[in-house]
């Protein structure tokens, strides 16, 4: 091949090439910030928060006072030990 | 004494021909850039030992029945090793950033610019004596300035497969060189000012968001470009994988233990190509030239391309993002947040430069995908 006629398909190929990938994505673009307004945003977790904190509290209540001393007094003298 | 002559005429030392020692030097010096210099260690050690391993004389690696040779038709001819690694790559990939400001896509596009002028320059050295770049080489040469190694790799092997070894080590050296490359451009390009300015944190993207896109981009792809399906389709699957949740094991698989298995024996093929007769030769001055061309013009496009955004945006934009277009994940998403701490040292533009970073992956399979219909 000639080389102007070389020159002028790479140039065609850089203003088709360019044209291309900026339709292309620009679509994508469109498609995105359509699915901005219209997907719906997850759902803030809280809710399962809530469920997952309650029953971790459920099991506080039930403790016995006498088991909630042994461990703060285990506590207490493990703390004490390092120190030592 | 026969026996001792033909071990004699055996031995490496009795073989070697000159060229055949300055590849193994090329791939001495691959190895030092991976080992002492940590450049892109991961691809460059072993196609530095493909190098080495390749032109060893009388040892056979790349003639039939040899085991480079096999690895490279079996894996790169037919393209699956950058697929695969693609589908990797696309099980790496977060594109809340993208899908948080869907803008940036225009600077993946913009830094595509370096892929096409490099294909104008490439068949502009033929008028240089020496030189014979084919249509079909010069837009393997040109994907270069994609600075994607896996795409570029893809592409050569389809439309160039004699300049791969070539193509494939500008590829992912000039990858390496990012933080060398881009910085003095993008410092050149734009003023202190502009190098400062803060951009608004992203929007949180939801779930549902993040699993659509890998379907919409091979929705589009199927619709508008299928020669790049190959190249996105992987990617997409890949991406997909990781954003539905609910294949965990095959997502980290395709992130840890197969991209690093393709890994190794993509390298191998690579510089299974390192051979004399095709590497040492004026062409590949040429495409080392071309595509240290193509990545620049890549960078300084994007840089402003996002300064021309910056001007009509509500929103302000940083016009260091835009060098993140030429996609490099996510080597040139840091260069850009770097350069932009060294203007304000409270300014992060990680986050925001991941955007165009990913797009730039996309934009650079969709010129792949362009060049392929078009000249291949």
């Amino acid at each position: 091949m000639d080389i102007t006629e070389s020159l002028v398909t790479a140039l065609t190929l850089l203003g088709l090439g360019m044209a291309f990938v900026y339709v292309f994505l620009g679509l994508l673009f469109v498609f995105i910030s359509l699915m901005a307004k219209y997907v719906p945003a997850d759902q803030p977790s809280t809710p399962k928060q809530k469920k997952s904190v309650t029953p971790k509290s459920e099991p506080q209540a039930q403790m016995s006072p006498q088991v909630i001393a042994a461990i703060t007094s285990a506590v207490k003298q493990y703390r004490k030990q390092p120190v030592a | 004494m026969d026996g001792l002559i033909t071990l004699w005429a055996d031995t490496g030392i009795a073989n070697f021909q000159w060229s055949e020692l300055v590849m193994m030097a090329v791939g001495a010096l691959l190895l030092y850039l991976a080992i002492v210099r940590k450049f892109e260690p991961l691809l460059l050690l072993p196609i530095g030992f493909g190098a080495i391993l390749a032109n060893i004389p009388n040892a056979g690696f790349n003639d039939e029945g040899g085991m480079l040779y096999y690895i490279y038709h079996i894996g790169i001819e037919t393209g699956i090793f950058p697929l695969i690694i693609f589908m990797g790559v696309g099980a790496l990939t977060d594109f809340g950033a993208l899908i948080a400001n869907p803008k940036t896509l225009f600077l993946g596009a913009a830094a595509q610019f370096g892929i096409f002028a490099t294909l104008f320059g490439a068949i502009l050295l033929n008028l240089v004596p020496g030189f014979d770049f084919s249509l079909a080489d010069a837009s393997a040469i040109a994907i270069i300035g994609g600075a994607d190694g896996p795409t570029a790799i893809f592409l050569a092997s389809k439309l160039a497969p004699d300049l791969l070894g070539a193509i494939a080590v500008a590829a992912y050296s000039y990858m390496a060189l990012v933080p060398i490359i881009q910085p003095p451009i993008m410092r050149a390009l734009t003023t202190q000012a502009e190098r400062e300015i803060k951009m608004e944190q992203l929007r949180p993207v939801s779930k549902k968001e993040k699993i659509i896109f890998p379907l919409a981009v091979l929705f589009m792809t199927i619709l508008f470009l299928p020669a790049a399906t190959p190249l996105v389709g992987m990617f997409c699957l890949g991406n997909l994988m990781r954003e539905s949740g609910v294949v965990d094991r095959l997502s980290s698989t395709a992130q840890n233990e197969l991209i690093n298995i393709v890994t190794i024996f993509l390298g191998l093929g690579v510089g299974s190509k390192l051979s004399a007769d095709k590497f040492l030769n004026l062409e590949t001055l040429g495409i080392l030239g071309l595509g240290a061309i193509a990545f620049s013009i890549g960078t300084a496009s994007g840089v402003l391309m996002a300064k021309a955004m910056g001007k009509f945006s509500k929103t302000p934009i940083n016009p260091l993002i835009g060098a993140a277009g030429v996609s490099a994940v996510p080597m040139a998403a840091r260069v850009a947040n770097k350069v932009g701490l060294e203007a304000n040292p409270h300014n992060f533009l990680l986050m925001h430069a991941m955007g165009p970073n990913v797009a730039g992956v996309l934009g650079s399979a969709v010129a792949a995908g362009v060049l392929l219909a078009l000249v291949g």
